[in-house]
């Protein structure tokens, strides 16, 4: 009998193609965004990975200065005088290609004779390049196929590359083939000698760093021997650290995606639950005429299963298209966040065989539930619609007092003290389980509270539809929890979005005081360049309208941890433009000021665990330094760390005269326009300058943000997709069931119009019902993801910004989303001849 | 004549096929008139009660109710044609499970513009009338299938309508029950002056009735009781 059932069951669906089509695509959409994320992410992590390992080769350490690069002198002495031979100097620089202007390259400059223990691309003995050629004549190049392909370049052809801040033509010595595996990364990767690298890069006499393969005794012996301002690092921990970087990124995203399926699995949950519901005459059939609850059990969860297995391989494909919009989503995110270049890579056939069993496990879990329902029907004749209702609202209490536990749960998880993002993400999706919970429950009181406006309004139709709604606690409380769920999933990431942003904006307007910015062009190093030498500042000085100037040197230093950013500045005339969140500002300041401190960024604080008044040590010229750390500031431009400096202290513990960034106030009463126009030809003249005003720059600030968070928008909308579908699927399969009631209605006389608006009306009210719930639960998830998610993730704190709005734009999405929802079956019931809809089980 | 059929047909769509159901169906039923439809099942007695009640539409044919030809109808003067002049009862009662007693008795007062105190006076004095005053404000999953027929009653007697047409009223009820549901349906329309038609497989209603229609073959067989 099981078989019949089951056959009548696949009939049912396939006469309601509607239904069966949302259903399929809840699951697919659900699968497709957690696999396209999944892909994208992975498809970057091992474009990392494998970039940092052609970078990085067989090195185990590397040699670095605290300066950013290394006197060339040194790795002749490291030969000589302590028999390291496993050891190959590189130059390691950002180059721009006229050619390909849509990406960024990296030029890898390396000694060939030295590279066989390190790597094997650029070695005597790799296939037949000249590598005589490559080092005898300058302005040579080696360039992967998939480079020389794009370029459509080949052996003694030319090309234009952009290093040092110049434009020079190189002439291709060689082509390597690269394994299929690092084709694409290798594809960003251009190899140079030595000699020649540093004549493009203007790095005459220096190099970037040596690596080694170092046992652990010529470890220990190097680093004795080395000068104060040499570092030895493990090479694992460099080639990682932007891995490692972009990893709270990632969950972040693997995290958003979890939460699309999570909505998708509530969804998937819903559309089962109805199927049971419509079908609950057919179940109490056949269960009259002997079928066993195990049966009954097994054959619900199959057909599920069924559903899920089809919706899931449609959301396979669908997850794969996605995966390759994302991709470039993802890149670009991260290259905005990090100032990291990277190339996809084909990602890994586990990414689907991860979304299929997903997507079936997730359908199963939300199966569960309908199947047990469905084996606990009764035998037709003692069910009655009125006793399902009855036991729906039995069941309220003892889902609120669960809810209740699992957001005590929760909230025990988010408080607990760890900087652990999956934790944190733990108690994000326990306080998302608590609501599911918990909307059933609230659903009834919030209906019943709008149920008096509604009459009033509507008269006996508004009244038949808040009881409508109401009255049908076991469908409209699992499509308000639905749409509800997803309105405060999308509203609370919007506010997180809203408050970041504004956040940002205050972080901006504090920190962006000067009235004119004057930069180095990027690819030009601090060194390279005459345009920030002292005369020219004096020269900034004294042109009409300057009130004064602050003089800034940003600079990255090498850690056992990775590298460590160091703004060192000399204030203008509005001060430091720092906002302390930790240690008394004035006192921050003034120690600033005194050059015996440093104030860290919160990211730094939160990642090594430094406190203020603590020691912080720093590799300085002349060895490592320790400073009291004053203060601890907001600062949202990296999310690595960086520390802030007067000038002065770090011009005498790095001997690093140079500058990066100057500042220029306008005079109060000065002609903005004169000034602005001379800083144009101070700039111009230099030829290495780049010129911005304040608004400028905040300007492109907030480009960069919101494009960083186009990625979560996109997110946020699919999850929002998703629970539109879900949504749609749950009020279509509602208001279908009413179809004998609507009929009735009908024969009593309500014109087509009043029957369309009844039903809009009452898909509309279970929208407003979900919207007015999502607006706390939006709140609270915003909260969890500003002081939560957020500060573990990226170490930044922030203040939660709630516009009105903001949750407005939710109430009226849900509103919108069930109202667009109600269309068709509003239409369809209308029109749907009567005697059909009277006739109608 | 009231309500007028003229080589009314219907066919339903069976398979791509026609699958005729009425075949030149000629009725006449005058003001007042109790007529009862009989005829096996699937002969086609809720057909007919569903075209004159402008549910349905007749394949080829005219209704004509006072006069009107119900063809030349949308479906919106359809639908104001029964708010204003018909009244319904179905088999399964057909009450609105989210409104109470008293506010389905209200429903078709509302849809015809009677609101207030006069019409909840009305409503009171039905529900007295079918012995259900003291179930007012009781939903109608709270009542026996006897009380939720007789409020089904009362709801197509409530706004004072020309024809009531049911269909197989008593065919969910016990035999004492059905007694007394035809008795009250059959007391109130008299009193009114309300046309009454009705399908039923009754043979106690057969025998109250005025007239009685058999339905075979898709032709109306005429009788008198």
């Amino acid at each position: 009998m099981s078989r019949l059932f089951a056959r009548a069951g696949r009939r049912f669906l396939l006469r309601h193609p509607g239904q069966l089509g949302l259903a399929l695509v809840g699951i697919a959409l659900g699968v497709a965004v957690v696999v396209g994320v999944d892909l994208a992410n992975d498809s970057a992590r091992r474009g990392f990975e494998l970039s940092a390992a052609l970078v990085t080769g067989r090195a185990t350490h590397q040699l670095v200065g605290v300066s950013g690069t290394l006197p060339d002198a040194m790795y002749a002495r490291l030969r000589r005088e302590l028999g390291i031979h496993r050891a190959a100097p590189v130059i390691e620089a950002p180059v721009r290609l006229p050619a390909a202007p849509d990406r960024a390259f990296t030029l890898l400059g390396v000694d060939p004779l030295a590279e066989a223990p390190l790597r094997d691309e650029v070695t005597p003995g790799a296939g037949e390049l000249d590598l005589v050629r490559l080092q005898t004549v300058p302005g040579t190049v080696i360039l992967p196929q998939p480079l020389a392909d794009r370029l459509g370049a080949k052996i003694g052809s030319h090309f234009e590359l952009v290093a040092g801040g110049r434009e020079q033509r190189v002439e291709v010595a060689g082509v390597i083939e690269v394994d299929r595996a690092r084709r694409e990364v290798a594809g960003a990767i251009l190899f140079a000698d030595i000699a020649t690298a540093q004549e493009l890069t203007g790095m005459i006499g220096r190099i970037t760093r040596i690596d080694l393969v170092l046992s652990p005794a010529e470890a220990a012996l190097l680093e004795s021997v080395a000068p104060p301002d040499v570092l030895l690092l493990p090479a694992e921990s460099q080639g990682q650290a932007i891995v490692e970087m972009t990893r709270a990124f990632r969950i972040n995203l693997t995290a958003l995606s979890f939460l699309a399926l999570v909505v998708g699995t509530f969804l998937i949950y819903a559309t089962l639950s109805f199927l049971a519901v419509r079908r609950r005459q057919t179940i109490g059939t056949v269960r009259a005429l002997g079928i066993t609850r195990r049966q009954l059990f097994g054959v619900t969860l199959a057909e599920a299963l069924a559903l899920g297995a089809v919706g899931t391989a449609m959301g396979l494909l669908l997850g794969h298209l996605l995966g390759s919009g994302l991709t470039s989503l993802v890149l670009r995110t991260i290259e905005d966040l990090y100032y990291a270049q990277s190339t996809a890579v084909r990602p890994g056939v586990s990414i689907y065989i991860k979304g299929a069993l997903l997507g079936l496990g997730a359908t199963l879990i939300a199966a569960l539930a309908p199947a047990l329902a469905a084996a606990r029907t009764p035998p037709r004749a003692l069910q009655s619609r009125a006793a399902l209702e009855r036991g729906t609202r039995q069941r309220l209490p003892t889902l609120a007092i669960g809810g209740a536990v699992v957001a005590a749960g929760a909230t025990a998880i988010l408080m607990v003290d760890t900087q652990s993002l999956i934790v944190a993400f733990a108690g994000l999706f326990g306080v998302v389980a608590a609501a599911a919970l918990l909307i059933p429950a609230l659903t009834p009181w919030v209906i019943r509270v709008l149920q008096a406006p509604a009459a009033w309004i509507g008269g006996l139709p508004g009244r038949l539809t808040a009881r409508a709604a109401a009255a049908s606690l076991s469908r409209t409380g699992v499509a308000v929890t639905a749409l509800a769920l997803a309105t405060a999933t999308v509203m609370g990431i919007g506010l997180m979005i809203a408050s970041f942003r504004g956040n940002v904006a205050d972080w901006l307007d504090q920190t962006l005081q000067a009235d004119f910015h004057l930069r180095l062009a990027p690819g030009v190093a601090d060194g390279d360049s005459d345009a920030l030498r002292p005369d020219a500042i004096a020269t900034l000085r004294g042109l009409p309208g300057v009130a004064g100037l602050s003089l800034a040197r940003w600079s990255r230093i090498p850690t056992a941890d990775g590298w460590l950013q160091i703004r060192a500045i000399e204030p203008g005339p509005d001060g430091w433009g720092l906002r302390i969140v930790d240690g008394d500002p004035d006192a921050a300041r003034t120690s600033l000021q005194s050059g015996d401190a440093v104030v860290i960024s919160e990211s730094l604080a939160r990642r090594r665990e430094i406190a203020v008044g603590d020691s912080f040590v720093l590799p300085a010229a002349s060895g490592p330094i320790g400073f009291e750390v004053a203060g601890v500031f907001r600062d949202y431009s990296s999310d690595r760390g960086a520390v802030v400096m007067r000038l002065g202290a770090y011009r005498h513990h790095w001997q690093d005269e140079n500058l990066s960034r100057v500042g220029v106030y306008l005079a109060p009463g000065a002609d903005a326009g004169a000034l602005r126009r001379a800083l144009d030809r101070f700039a111009a003249d230099s030829g290495h300058l780049n010129l911005a005003a304040r608004a400028e720059l905040r300007a492109t600030a907030m480009r960069i943000f919101d494009r960083t968070f186009t990625i979560t928008e996109v997110l946020r909308w699919l999850a929002g997709l998703v629970a539109f579908f879900g949504i749609l699927s749950s009020l279509l399969a509602l208001e279908l069931e009413r179809t004998r009631e609507v009929g009735v209605l009908r024969a009593i006389g309500f014109v087509p119009a009043q029957i369309r608006t009844l039903v809009i009306a009452q898909t509309s009210l279970l929208g407003l019902v979900a919207g007015l719930i999502a607006m706390p639960l939006g709140v609270v998830l915003a909260g969890v993801l500003v002081y939560v998610v957020n500060e573990r993730a990226f170490g930044w704190s922030m203040d939660l910004a709630v516009s009105p709005a903001g949750l407005a734009a939710g109430v009226v999405m849900a509103l919108g989303a069930a109202l667009a929802a109600g269309m068709a079956p509003a239409w369809r019931l209308a029109r749907m001849p009567l005697a059909a809809a009277l006739r109608e089980e | 004549m009231q309500i007028a059929l003229r080589q009314v047909s219907k066919s339903y769509d069976a398979a791509g096929r026609g699958l005729p159901v009425l075949d030149g169906v000629d009725i006449d039923i005058v003001q007042g008139e109790f007529v009862v439809l009989v005829g096996r099942s699937g002969s086609g007695k809720s057909t007919l009660l569903n075209l004159i009640g402008a549910i349905d539409v007749p394949t080829a044919g005219e209704i004509f109710i006072d006069g009107v030809a119900c063809g030349a109808l949308d479906e919106q003067a359809r639908a104001l044609l029964r708010r204003r002049q018909l009244g319904f009862v179905f088999q399964f009662f057909n009450l609105i499970p989210t409104l109470t007693v008293a506010e389905n008795l209200l429903l078709p007062l509302e849809l015809n513009g009677r609101t207030g105190a006069a019409a909840s006076a009305r409503v009171s004095d039905m529900l007295a009338e079918v012995g259900l005053a003291d179930r007012a404000d009781r939903f109608p999953d709270e009542l026996s299938g006897g009380e939720q027929q007789r409020v089904a009653i009362a709801r197509a007697i409530v706004h004072e309508p020309r024809i009531v047409l049911a269909d197989e009223p008593t065919g969910n009820l016990d035999l004492e029950t059905a007694h007394d549901v035809i008795g009250l349906l059959d007391r109130l329309c008299r009193d009114a002056g309300v046309t009454l038609v009705m399908a039923t497989h009754s043979r106690e209603v057969i025998g109250l009735a005025d007239r009685v229609l058999t339905i075979r073959a898709g032709r109306v067989i005429e009788a008198r009781p």
